[in-house]
């Protein structure tokens, strides 16, 4: 088994136990702790479907479809479509939180005006970094 | 900038998957560039020009040729 299976299988036990953790805890911890445990659990729950998904498809191809596939990621129009696609959602991201702020500081939301704030410095700081180590790269 | 892929390929008789096999991209590539809404990089235009036993400059065609 690759070992890629092996962590989504058990990335699904995880999702499985941390939503059954928030299920039978409820009560006991607090609201915010119990909706961080099922919002952990679902966002894990569907990256490892879609691996183990994935996997299945996968291992189903023959050869030939499965040369194909490696040449599409390996396809450099594919990759300038997926560079270009991540810096317009970048962009798409950056207005969104824009919004999101000036929508928290209108409603004087003080603890998320202040999550969108560092979200949003974080977003252009990681941008700021990629940059830096793209230009070192090239 | 046009390219004389599609004419070369048709006057050697060679498929848009046969071209796409040998240059190791996918045949939407293959489409896109023929189209001239995609312009290959200097490695894949190098292979291409190499595939056909030219140079780069004989199957692309740059705009100050051109003009």
């Amino acid at each position: 088994m690759k070992k890629k299976t092996i962590f989504a299988a058990l990335g699904l036990v995880l999702a499985v136990g941390l939503g059954l953790a928030a299920f039978f805890l409820d009560g006991r911890i607090s609201d915010a702790a119990g909706g961080a445990l099922f919002g952990l659990g679902g966002a894990l729950l569907g990256i490892c479907v879609t691996a183990l998904i994935g996997d299945r498809i996968e291992s189903r191809m023959t050869p030939e479809e499965r040369r194909e596939l490696e040449r599409g990621e390996r396809d450099e129009r594919n990759a300038a479509i997926r560079d270009r696609a991540a810096l317009k959602s970048w962009y798409w991201t950056l207005y969104l939180l824009w919004g999101l702020f000036f929508l928290t500081l209108i409603l004087e939301r003080g603890p998320f005006f202040a999550l969108v704030t560092v979200t949003i410095v974080l977003h252009c700081v990681f941008y700021l970094i990629n940059l830096g180590r793209v230009a070192r790269e090239m | 900038m046009e390219n004389r892929i599609a004419a070369l390929r048709k006057e050697r008789r060679i498929s848009q998957a046969e071209l796409a096999d040998a240059v190791d991209v996918t045949r939407q590539t293959i489409i896109s560039l023929e189209n001239g809404r995609y312009n290959a990089s200097l490695l894949l235009a190098h292979r291409i020009a190499a595939y056909f036993g030219l140079t780069i400059e004989d199957v692309f065609l740059f705009e100050e040729e051109r003009t």
